[in-house]
Formats: structure tokens, sequence, C-alpha cells
């Protein structure tokens, strides 16, 4: 089944074609790794399909719904979560209570949303700093609540940018075991944009491969890594799994 | 309401109840120290914490800085005297319906001026102010520059008419009552976990499926709805009323002031800041012109500046969050 379905997606900023054409389709259940160079348009792509950004042409359907040009909210609502590139909890509001903004998504009691982000909080590991400020975790805290928050919104769909990035290996593989638990055993569906290829390359079902806007490679790691076009224009060398 | 973290403990527990008790029992006491001018200081303060504490709903918990919320103040004042005037009216209605009016104009305002973000907001409001005392100043149906006047009516709680402040003390009290609870309600709902979160990030806000906008309009139109009331209560008080003494943007500078001397991000930040801030500016008034006459009339507001300054370069979160970060609770609590 479809969950998502991107076509001939545009976007141009100024003279810059950011995103020019790119057309793919998520199947549920799929863990897709997003890839290429710093200025493909990765971000750009991610914020097109949340409706962070608007785009010049092409659609977004998700759940058989045209979900083009919609606000962020609606598609928050419907089923897409998302972490930020930049971290942006907030600051100023303690771990639970930025884990349970994301679970007042789907209900309206405060006392449930609060067991729920209790629950989610637990599963990222940050149970414990509960009742700090967010702006005081460092950045692998931070990162996890990002991810903690998009959880607790109990999305079909997540959009991960960036998460592991300013990791060190052993918190890398600790996030991965996490993401492949989200991903097979709450069945959700997960494209994550990663520079560092060891994990990427590990996780994901199929990478799909971006170089200055458009889609250049879609398909398994393996297949990927031995391209001809990704590895001049990402990996630089023949990577090795 | 902001407690220090350890409240759980059963002696801090006690500690509290006693303070809270022996507070509010001075604040019922004070009319019965026969002092006019303290009860008269007092009243106002509590006047300007029923503003500041519904102010700081947009300004505070949402990050909206309103310079705008003296139109709905004024447009309350105004709904009581012509109610009162042309339908003989009780003000007790009169003040109802002046809520419901300063909500409706709140609700109108929050479309066109929600377009707006930070400072550009804030002077969106200002100008949004400014026309709404424009459209009065020139509107002969309401009295234009002149104002309007209240009939004289006998002293009696159902007119709410009396001479000293000795009632308008426990009426606007009993009103801070109830939208400290009210408001406290909806701090503890998901709106106000909506309002923070948008505070703190609108794009991270959207991504939990927050619709900013909506929250905005929503905290402007609550906040409406509370100064349209205190204008209500104005009229009442006072009797008299123009557009330049209920509409000038001075009123949320100092609604501002009250609030963030006391602390933004605290809900009771705006009530204490009031208490403190109202009747030292009211005393100096006094002060002032009775020593030197009309000579130094706006001598409060240099004093206004004065406290405004100090606070900014020494206690940027406020009194309450400086009493937070220099532990002062734990150390009452003898920790």
């Amino acid at each position: 089944m479809i969950i998502l379905s991107v076509r001939n997606l545009v976007k141009c900023f100024g003279g810059l074609v950011a995103v020019n054409n790119v057309s793919f389709d998520v199947k549920k259940g799929e863990f897709i790794g997003l890839i290429g160079p710093n200025g493909a348009g990765k971000t750009t792509l991610f914020n097109l399909i949340c409706g962070y950004l608007k785009p010049d042409r092409g659609t977004v359907i998700f759940k058989n719904k045209n979900i083009t040009k919609k606000p962020p909210y609606v598609s928050a609502r419907m089923g897409i979560g998302r972490t930020f590139q930049i971290v942006s909890p907030f600051v100023n509001l303690t771990v639970l209570e930025n884990a349970l903004l994301g679970s007042l998504m789907k209900t309206s009691g405060v006392d449930e949303a609060r067991k729920r982000a209790i629950e989610t909080l637990k599963l990222v590991g940050l149970y414990d700093k509960r009742s700090l400020k967010a702006g005081s975790l460092n950045i692998a805290q931070r990162k996890r609540l990002e991810l903690a928050r998009a959880l607790a919104s109990e999305p079909d769909l997540l959009f991960l940018d960036e998460i592991l990035a300013g990791l060190n290996p052993v918190e890398i593989d600790e996030s991965l075991e996490l993401l492949r638990k989200i991903n097979k055993e709450y069945g959700i569906t997960v494209i994550m944009i990663e520079h560092i290829m060891r994990a990427v390359m590990r996780i994901s079902e199929r990478i799909i491969v971006l170089h200055e806007g458009r889609k250049i490679a879609d398909g398994p790691p393996t297949r990927v890594a031995d391209d001809e076009k990704v590895i001049k224009a990402y990996l630089g060398e023949r990577y090795v799994l | 309401m902001w407690m220090p973290r350890d409240i759980r403990t059963s002696v801090a527990n006690k500690r509290w109840i006693g303070f809270i008790s022996i507070t509010i029992i001075v604040i019922l006491m004070i009319p019965f120290l026969g002092n006019i001018f303290l009860t008269h200081g007092m009243m106002l303060a509590f006047l300007y914490a029923f503003m500041a504490l519904a102010w700081n709903l947009l300004c505070g918990y949402c990050g909206y800085f309103s310079l705008g919320h003296q139109a709905f103040f004024g447009v309350g004042a105004y709904v009581t005297m012509i109610l009162m005037l042309s339908l003989d009216l009780t003000p007790w209605v009169g003040m109802i319906v002046s809520g419901i009016a300063g909500a409706a104009l709140a609700f109108a305002a929050g479309f066109p001026l929600f377009r707006t973000k930070s400072h550009w907001f804030t002077l969106a409001t200002l100008a949004f102010g400014e026309l709404i005392k424009l459209i009065f100043i020139n509107w002969d149906l309401v009295g234009a520059a002149n104002g309007l006047e209240m009939p004289i009516k006998e002293e009696s709680l159902y007119w709410l008419s009396y001479a000293r402040p000795f009632v308008y003390y426990y009426v606007i009290l009993g009103f801070l009552a109830v939208e400290f609870i009210i408001l406290r309600l909806i701090i503890k709902s998901k709106i106000g976990y909506c309002l923070r979160a948008i505070r703190e990030s609108e794009t991270t806000a959207m991504s939990v499926g927050i619709n900013p906008y909506k929250y905005k309009i929503i905290a402007m139109t609550i906040s409406g709805f509370f100064f349209g009331i205190a204008g209500g209560f104005y009229t009442v008080k006072y009797k008299f009323i123009d557009p330049f003494s209920t509409m000038d943007w001075i009123l949320p500078t100092e609604i501002a002031l009250c609030a963030i001397v006391g602390g933004l991000y605290w809900f009771i930040g705006p009530i204490l800041g009031a208490i403190i801030v109202t009747p030292t500016s009211y005393y100096v008034r006094a002060f002032f012109s009775a020593r030197f006459g009309g000579r130094f009339f706006a001598l409060h507001r240099l004093i206004y500046g004065l406290i405004l300054l100090i606070v900014i370069l020494k206690l940027p979160d406020g009194l309450l969050g400086w009493i937070e970060r220099k532990g002062i609770i734990k150390k009452l609590e003898g920790k």
C-alpha cells in the first residue's frame, strides 16, 4: 500500500532550482534514506511535503488525499511527523511538556496526553530528564527530544532530518536500534535525511539520492552504493558496505 | 500558579498555606483600616492586576506584545456608560456586555493584526489602538471628544454608585478572583500548552498540529473580554469617560510594566507587579501634586521609566524570576 506519493515537485528560489521535478512513492512500513551532497535540496523536499514551503509545481498525495500547499499543521494532524535539522525544542518548557505537546495533537485531555508523553520519554530514554528545561539538554538529548515530540504525536509517516548528526558512535548505535524499533514494532514509515553513510546504509531498505535538486538514484542500498552517478556526485569513492 | 518545585513536603506545604491565608486576610482587611487613600491605591492595583493578568495571556504566555489593548478597555467603558444612559441598565449587566464587546472587537481585530509578527505586531496594535481612539474622538453620537458623564444615582449596590472606594475595592477583588480561576483553568488546559508552544517556536508548534493563528486569536479574544470588563468597571468608578482618558496607549505600557516587573513567564507575576507598581506610582503622583501643584504632573511616568530601566538591567526575568534564581523560597522553607 502506497502511503505517500510525490509527483513532479518543483521549487525555485529566484533563479536557483532547489527541487527539480522529483517524483517517488513510499510504501507503508518502508524505511527510506534520503542522501545527497549539501545543497542538494533534501531539506527543501521535506519542507515541500510537510507544507512549510509551497511548491511551484507538482503534487503531494498522502493517504490518497492531496495535501499539496496545505499548511504544516494540517498535514501534521493527518499523520505526518517530523524533526528539524536545526533542533528547535520549546526551550523554556520542560522535557515532559515538550513531549506532551506532541501527544496533545491526538488527544485534548492534558492528563491522558501526559501519560502518553511519559511512555514516549521512556521509549527514547529521556524519562530521567523529564522535569529539566529543554534548553538545558545537550545536543544528543535534544535530538532524542525532537524524536520524542514527533513520536508522541503518533504519526504514520515520520520525516527525520539529520537526527544522528553530532552524535558519537555509541549514541548512533543506540539511536539506530531505537529507529529500527519504531519502524518495525510501531509500524511507522520513516524517511530519514542522513550524512553518516555507515548508519544510513545499514538501516535503510531503500535509498533515494538527490543531486542539484534532481533524483539521480532510487533503490536498495547495495545498488545505490554501486551506482556510477551516485559515486561521482556524492560518495566520492566506491563505498564498500 | 507559580509554586516552588519541592512544595510536596508537608512542612513547606503548611508554611505556604499559612502564608497565603495571612495574605488573603490582610488584603480583605485593608479597607477596614479606614485609610481612603490606601484603599483607593490598592483598588487601582487590583484593577491593573486584573488587566495585567489578561494581557499576560497573550503577551507573556503567547509572546505577542500588544500595545492596543486600550481599545478593548475603552470600548468596554463606553458600552457600560451608553447602556446606563440609554437603557437605564444596571452596570452589573453592562459590565458583562462590555466584556462581550471587548471580546468581539479583539476577535475581529485579531484577524488582520496576527498577519504580522514580533515587533511589527506591536506597531500594528499601536496603530489599531490609535485608530479606535480617533473613531471615538470624532463620533458625535458617543459624545466625541467631550466624552460622556454618568447621571447621578442614589448610593446602592444596584447602581454600583458610591462616593468612597470601599465597595469598589471588594468588587474588583472579586472580579480578580474569578478571573484568576478562569485563566488558571485555561493555562492548565490544552490552550495554555499550545500558547506557550507558539511563544517558543511557531515552526515547531505547527509540526505537532497546532494552528498558531487560531490560538493567537483565542488568546486575544479572552484578554479582550477581561479588558472590556475592566473598562466597564472604570466607568462605574469614575463616572466620566472620554477617548483621551480611556483609550490612551499609556495604559497598555503601564500594564506591560506591571507584568514585566512581576515576571512575564509566571502566572501570578502580573498581580505581584501591579501591587508593587500601581500604588507606588499613585503615591508618587499624589505626593508631587500636593507639594508642587501641577508643575510635576507627569513625574510618576519618570518613576515608571526608572523602575523599568532597573528591572531590565537587574531583573530581566522579573521579581519572581529573581526570587527563583536566588533560591530565596528554599531558604524560607528551611532547606
